[in-house]
């Protein structure tokens, strides 16, 4: 019985060439940068709510009794999310700093930039809104005095963990392919 | 079609192609229905749907076990992640659901299945209902094979366009041209 054998012969440089195009066309697409995005965002509002910054396999640390006697006060007058209790070291009473976090992409550099947005939203007292501190009048500010303190809720040294890293590698993983027809 | 296969070490589903269309499919296809596949799962998933397998692999849709219990729903993990006590969605951070991949096997197969062993580990406990609830969320059924392949012509229906994954596939398997 003959064998018909063929064998074809690519133009590996073009077609390398063209997948090249075609990765980096994916991996700026919009709606990729986006996915990763609120992902990593949620993430972080996840990690921050259990008391843990993005990075790193450790809590926060413990509250100190002044602060908790503060957020005892607060508590009192303001509308705290489920998450909130009063010796939970979870960057939230109103919960309006985490849910400020947000994102911009950045499509030029394939990148996305993840910040605190917005105006501080005054907290309630006895006699009505408390007046922001003068360095404590966007949620920017708060979090960077957060950050001064040791509350460092994600920074610019890594994406979490080994199974985050994977979930972002995976989400890019599906584009390409489903990009690459 | 066989039913998934749940241990503690492998959840997964093995689907043959060649038992549904008598055609032949390129990696990328396969992989390309593959996905298609979990996109299905993770859709009945979100509905709050799972499936149940009998003796002869025959799947019916059934409704996953609902409200989530008082002490998860109580629980800090539940509460950060936003979660509804009456929306049962298989998904805390997302992670199990997001690790589920398609896997090409020689022939027309293809494999369902997780890459981490963690994430092997969560499924095969919702599966079996170890130490949670049992909510069978993993698998999909003949019809949901037949749709994923109603939307991908085969190699066999004609002339057709090779794929640049399929380019990259004989690249690597070519290493003198």
């Amino acid at each position: 019985m003959a064998i018909l054998k063929t064998k074809v012969r690519f133009d590996k440089a073009r077609i390398e060439s063209v997948l090249k195009k075609r990765i980096n066309d994916a991996i700026q697409d919009p709606a990729l940068l986006d996915e990763l995005g609120k992902v990593t965002v949620e993430r972080i509002r996840f990690e921050a709510r259990r008391e843990k910054p993005l990075n790193e396999n450790r809590k926060f640390r413990p509250l100190s009794e002044g602060w908790i006697k503060v957020r005892k006060y607060l508590a009192k007058y303001n509308n705290t999310p489920p998450f909130f209790a009063l010796k939970r070291a979870n960057v939230t009473i109103t919960g309006q700093l985490l849910n400020s976090l947000t994102f911009k992409i950045i499509q030029s550099r394939a990148a996305i930039n993840i910040f605190f947005t917005g105006d501080r939203k005054p907290y309630l007292g006895k006699n009505g809104p408390i007046p922001l501190s003068p360095n404590g009048k966007t949620n920017e500010q708060v979090a960077s005095n957060l950050f001064d303190i040791g509350f460092v809720i994600f920074d610019k040294t890594g994406l979490g963990d080994e199974t985050f890293q994977r979930r972002l590698t995976n989400i890019v993983r599906k584009f390409i392919r489903k990009n690459l027809r | 079609m066989k039913k998934p296969k749940v241990s503690l070490s492998e959840v997964s589903q093995t689907i043959d192609l060649s038992e549904f269309l008598d055609a032949t499919y390129t990696e990328a296809e396969k992989l390309e229905i593959g996905q298609a596949l979990i996109d299905r799962m993770v859709e009945r998933v979100s509905e709050g749907k799972g499936l149940r397998f009998d003796s002869r692999s025959n799947a019916e849709e059934i409704k996953l076990k609902s409200p989530y219990s008082k002490t998860y729903a109580e629980s800090l993990d539940f509460k950060a992640a936003g979660k509804s006590k009456n929306k049962v969605n298989m998904a805390l951070t997302g992670d199990m659901l997001a690790d589920i991949t398609v896997e090409n096997l020689p022939g027309a197969k293809i494999k369902l299945t997780f890459n981490d062993e963690t994430e092997t580990a969560k499924a095969y406990n919702h599966m079996v209902g170890d130490t949670v609830p049992q909510r069978p969320f993993f698998g999909v059924t003949k019809d949901d094979v037949e749709d994923a392949i109603s939307n991908i012509s085969p190699a066999t229906e004609g002339p057709r366009t090779i794929r640049l994954l399929d380019l990259l596939s004989a690249l690597d398997s070519d290493g003198d041209s």
